[in-house]
């Protein structure tokens, strides 16, 4: 048996200010309380984690180390794979929610859809991951100008079978800390969820969801943490 | 072209003010520790510093301080790798213990010999020792025979070697730009590799906590063509002050 703990990333500025900020690298406010609260609970359950796994986005990382550190486990291996970032949201990244209701009257139908998305940055837009040097070693025809929720899906899917597998036949435990859409992802393909279903998902800031997994039978039990 | 490495000494520890003999003691960085980390990170990006992968110890207090670094030059995302080779020196049964309340149980020469000579042992840890590092989950996957009990600075720096020739090294010499942040003594030996300082040499060699050890190395031979820290350390502001005086005078 082992256990996936599902940690969707602490607030951000543009979190409060309710921006959609997809792939752009807003970092994490200063008060990290619910994080450090988690950090709490595994170390009161003596948890053992073997791996810890985040988006290379500074959110989700600096959300790992807070809760590792209050954990006294500082030391965990930790990987940060770009698969898991949040949805690319295209032209509307850094908009807030009003201002993006003037491009996109239906913006709601688009996010809240599994295959519907906004427009594209243009390659030269710096927007554009292929501007960014932690993306380089990705092969340019993945990295995406926009991204649907089954985009996510796909490239979340991959992830969990080169990575998230192996580690799991070994009965590791993992600490995953991500974002709303690639946490989603995760739940679908463990728990066979739908299309209807997954989009419908709603995870909150610092939400902690916990799977148990039997790498044999496939068997999955979800909890919360406590 | 040449290749860059910077090397950081972890921020001050609550043990450090302590003065306590700390090892592989897993201590907490002091405010003043974590302040250090912060502003060796906006340091190292306000000087255009980038970073390919990361290296430090399995220990808190190294871990935490290239975590505050990386957060302070918001250069989170890059690989981190933490490896017991880069740990601090065991100091085997000292560990734990009051360097005034040492030198009572074993005297001043003693304590001088064990933290001043370059081959002699701490007193060694038994298995049954709860500071037995065999017994700590995060050394499960580290044959035990290889774990230190207590290490002389000699130990330290073979420690330190073979994982210098085999992966740090290979990585420095592949292109990557590598930050390593360690302790005093994994890091004098870094530095021992890299400058060919000899043995009776070494353990007078003081490197600062939180100031980035700047080296510019010759592609290929791994020469020191240049080397620096990155903050300027009192000593250092003075003389500074005293070239801006001169200048402002132009003293030739």
């Amino acid at each position: 048996m082992s256990r996936i703990i599902l940690v969707r990333h602490g607030e951000s500025k543009w979190d409060q200010e309710s921006r959609y900020i997809g792939w752009n690298d807003v970092p994490l406010l200063s008060n990290r309380e619910d994080l450090r609260h988690i950090g709490n609970i595994l170390l009161n359950q003596r948890a053992d984690i073997d791996l810890i796994i985040t988006s290379v986005l500074e959110r989700s990382i600096v959300s790992a180390w807070t809760i590792m550190n209050n954990m006294y486990h500082s030391w965990i291996t930790e990987i940060h794979d770009w698969r898991l970032n949040p949805r690319h949201y295209g032209v509307v990244q850094g908009l807030t929610y009003q201002e993006t209701l003037l491009k996109y009257p239906n913006i709601d139908d688009i996010t809240l859809s599994w295959d519907k998305m906004v427009d594209p940055v243009g390659l030269d837009n710096k927007q554009h991951p292929r501007h960014d040097r932690r993306y380089a070693h990705v092969s340019p025809d993945k990295l995406p100008a926009v991204e649907s929720f089954k985009d996510v899906y796909t490239r979340v899917e991959e992830f969990i079978l080169d990575t998230l597998m192996p580690a799991l036949s070994k009965n590791h435990n993992i600490l995953i800390v991500a974002h709303q859409d690639s946490i989603a992802s995760i739940l679908k393909y463990f728990k066979n969820l739908s299309v209807e279903e997954v989009v419908k998902i709603d995870i909150v800031l610092s939400q902690a969801i916990v799977l148990d997994y039997e790498y044999n039978t496939g068997k999955v039990v979800q909890s919360i943490l406590e | 072209m040449a290749y860059t490495l910077v090397l950081v000494r972890h921020g001050e520890s609550v043990w450090n003010q302590l003065d306590k003999f700390t090892g592989w003691t897993d201590v907490e960085l002091s405010a003043n520790g974590i302040q250090e980390a912060k502003s060796a990170g906006v340091a190292l990006s306000q000087n255009g510093f980038e970073f390919d992968v990361a290296y430090t110890s399995m220990l808190d207090r190294a871990i935490d301080t290239l975590q505050y670094a990386l957060e302070g030059a918001h250069m989170t995302w890059i690989p981190v790798i933490k490896n017991w080779h880069l740990n601090e020196r065991h100091y085997g049964g000292l560990q734990g213990k009051d360097k005034t309340d040492a030198v009572e149980e074993f005297g001043e020469y003693q304590v001088k010999v064990w933290r001043r000579a370059f081959s002699i042992r701490p007193p060694l840890l038994s298995e049954y020792d709860p500071r037995y590092p065999a017994s700590d989950d995060r050394y499960e996957d580290v044959p035990p025979d290889k774990l230190p009990i207590g290490e002389s600075l000699k130990d330290t720096l073979d420690r330190v070697a073979p994982y210098w020739e085999s992966e740090l090294k290979p990585a420095i010499l592949s292109g990557k730009k590598l930050i390593i942040v360690a302790h005093g003594n994994s890091l004098r030996a870094l530095i021992k590799f890299l400058d060919n300082i000899s043995d009776d040499k070494i353990i007078d060699l003081e490197i600062p906590t939180g100031n980035p050890l700047v080296y510019s190395l010759e592609e290929s031979t791994l020469k020191v063509l240049k080397k620096y820290y990155l903050l300027e350390s009192p000593t250092q502001d003075k003389v500074s002050i005293f070239n801006k005086i001169k200048n402002f005078f132009k003293i030739k």
